[in-house]
């Protein structure tokens, strides 16, 4: 029985986080409710109340142990504060990045793949050796997730380098002073 | 390099039918074409021969698209020229087209494709996040990056490139993972070129 229950709520965090991941769904209700034995409704309420507790522990940036505290005062039993712990620990800088992407609505920078290769001929021109580099964007908050870039060996050094420079700004002293200013602890 | 019976009887026939002046227009209508794609040949009004001129352009504009097509070198395309009864001077001038056109001929040539969004430059700022409603970016830095791109764009007119910019925004932890990923690729290509040498 209880094991069935903690299989329950790790159903309800997988809901959860389905709904911060992508928002709400309400087909999916419908068919979890069915496996659950509970209404759509209740079930909806129940993943809001879990999407509401998690995104604001996530706000407050509580530890694992004041997590933990919380949910004790709120008389959940030990079984299910362990599920949920372990829900929040594994999930926790993911939510934050899901609040960030949401917070104001940019395209947000999620991951590159690239892949090096050459053209080695087309219709139009049969016989060459063009090296190309493709770069696979993945980006969140924006129509396209996937956008395929394409560059030359000679511009990929370029945009490396470029980049570098600007990550070494974020430690420069310049920014270290405005840090500093508006973080005086 | 096979030219086509049309093509070796235009250069054959119309070409040596050409007097000195009509040879030198239809020598800068080729070199205007190969400048602006979508440009088609222009001759004067009532001008003699109008016919001839356009089928010895038809001709000698292949017998360029297709010695850079298959990388001839200067002697073939000579020979060619040669065995198509054109004179000495007529064949030194159209080589020396080739050879002015060669480069941006291969170029359009490679582009003439369906190309990705080609990177060439990128543009960044960093702003500084005093306070905002999700307090998990309060006093962290969060970069605007712009890479610059040429797209693709296909008219009536032929394929025409033009420049966009495609914005994304990035943590420092996020730009750091970009980094990485960009000089993991840079490296390998370096490595390719060393190996190659």
């Amino acid at each position: 029985m209880q094991r069935k229950k903690r299989l329950m709520i790790q159903d309800f965090c997988r809901l959860a986080w389905d709904y911060i991941a992508k928002g709400v769904n309400p087909k999916l209700y419908g068919s979890a409710s069915e496996k659950l034995g509970i209404s759509p409704q209740d079930l909806q309420h129940i993943v809001e109340g879990l999407v509401s507790l998690m995104i604001e522990s996530c706000k407050l940036k509580l530890s694992s142990e004041k997590f933990v505290e919380n949910l004790k005062s709120l008389e959940f039993n030990e079984g299910h504060i362990e599920v949920l712990n372990n829900f929040y620990t594994a999930k926790q800088v993911d939510i934050n990045h899901s609040l960030l992407a949401a917070s104001i609505r940019l395209p947000m920078y999620k991951d590159l793949e690239w892949r090096a290769q050459v053209q080695l001929g087309s219709r139009a021109f049969p016989d060459q050796m063009t090296p190309k580099v493709l770069l696979n964007l993945k980006l969140e908050n924006t129509e396209k997730e996937n956008l395929i870039l394409q560059t030359d060996p000679g511009n990929l050094l370029h945009i490396t380098k470029v980049l570098e420079n600007a990550l070494e700004e974020a430690t420069s002293q310049h920014a270290s002073r405005v840090h500093r200013r508006f973080n005086p602890s | 390099m096979k030219l086509s019976t049309e093509i070796s009887t235009g250069l054959k026939k119309f070409t040596n039918a050409l007097n000195d002046e009509q040879f030198e227009l239809l020598l800068k209508n080729l070199s205007l074409s190969f400048e602006n794609p979508s440009a088609s040949l222009d001759l004067p009004p009532n001008v003699a021969g109008a016919d001839v001129l356009k089928k010895a352009y038809a001709a000698l504009f292949t017998l360029i698209v297709e010695g850079v097509r298959w990388k001839e070198d200067g002697s073939i395309i000579r020979n060619i020229l040669k065995d198509c009864k054109l004179s000495e001077s007529r064949a030194t001038d159209i080589l020396n087209l080739l050879d002015k056109q060669r480069i941006p001929l291969q170029i359009s040539l490679k582009q003439t494709n369906f190309n990705f969004p080609h990177v060439l430059d990128v543009t960044w700022k960093m702003n500084y996040i005093v306070k905002s409603s999700y307090s998990d970016i309060d006093g962290k830095a969060l970069y605007f990056i712009d890479f610059i791109v040429a797209k693709q764009n296909w008219t009536d007119e032929g394929c025409k490139f033009v420049t966009e910019t495609v914005n994304i925004v990035c943590t420092v932890n996020h730009l750091q993972s970009l980094v990485a990923a960009l000089r993991a690729a840079s490296r390998k290509l370096i490595a390719i070129g060393d190996a190659a040498k």
